[in-house]
């Protein structure tokens, strides 16, 4: 069995001096010429899907479907959201290939919403449906070598 | 959904949270001064053999991406001195993903801080 521990990520709120948890996992993302993009996933298990800001995975040539899903927005941002895809292979796993559906936010081939103000809503989220039928997903506590705050495990099922 | 928290106390905004990725540093970025201290307070809370070197280089990667660049798509890559910034913002991953090597795009990560 292929196994994966992350040490989990913090910040510390300067507001209030809370410490803040949290997982992320690096994720090989495959073209459209099949060729793999590194990027990094935030691990929420509040959320239902997956979801790629379309734009990006436009310019990484990401395969994303044409048309926009009628009368569904994103929840958090009011994008549109494109009902697709991710191939992806797990940074740290063995070479296993996994398609997991996911929401593309906004248009591919509109403007960068630009500027910013953070805080923005993560738009770049591993989420549960599609995804722990094929991958165990645990978040651990307890501290170890390396990892203050605990892990994040992920396990191929 | 995640839930976020908005942290007007941290030192990053300086009077401003309103950044375009034209604004933040390019190339080589090291960890602001504020950040550097924060982290060895932290870490000072911790035995040395559970905030270790390299957990604490990540954390000094991750606060320094976010001080800059929160909310905005990047390339990146850790090295040594903090991280090599190569693309802020989609047009520009774009334009750094092309003509690209396969071996060369797993050089650097994309993420979002």
């Amino acid at each position: 069995m292929s196994r994966l521990a992350v040490p989990l990520l913090y910040r510390t709120l300067f507001a209030s001096g809370d410490v803040l948890l949290r997982a992320e996992v690096d994720l090989l993302i495959k073209d459209d010429r099949g060729v793999w993009h590194q990027e990094t996933f935030r691990v929420d298990s509040g959320a239902e899907m997956t979801t790629m800001f379309a734009p990006l995975a436009k310019q990484l040539g990401v395969p994303t479907p044409q048309h926009a899903v009628p009368n569904a927005v994103h929840a958090q941002t009011g994008l549109e959201i494109r009902s697709g895809v991710l191939r992806v292979q797990v940074v740290g796993m063995d070479a296993t290939e996994y398609a997991f559906p996911c929401f593309f936010l906004g248009d591919p081939s509109g403007p960068p919403a630009t500027p910013i103000s953070p805080p923005a809503v993560p738009r770049t989220l591993l989420g549960l449906s599609g995804v722990i039928n094929q991958l165990r997903i645990t978040f651990d506590g307890d501290a170890g070598p390396g990892a203050p705050y605990g892990h994040l495990i992920v396990e191929k099922k | 959904m995640p839930v976020t928290f908005n942290d007007a106390n941290a030192p990053r905004f300086n009077g401003t949270s309103v950044r375009r990725p034209q604004d933040p540093p390019r190339g080589m970025v090291t960890p602001p001064p504020e950040i550097v201290a924060q982290v060895a307070k932290e870490r000072a809370k911790f035995p040395a053999a559970i905030y270790t070197d390299a957990y604490a280089k990540r954390i000094l990667d991750d606060r320094t991406l976010a001080y800059y660049y929160e909310g905005l798509d990047v390339a990146y890559r850790s090295v040594s001195q903090g991280v090599e910034v190569l693309a802020i913002g989609v047009e520009e991953i774009g334009q750094l993903v092309k003509g690209k090597t396969p071996e060369e795009l797993l050089t650097f990560t994309i993420k979002e801080p």
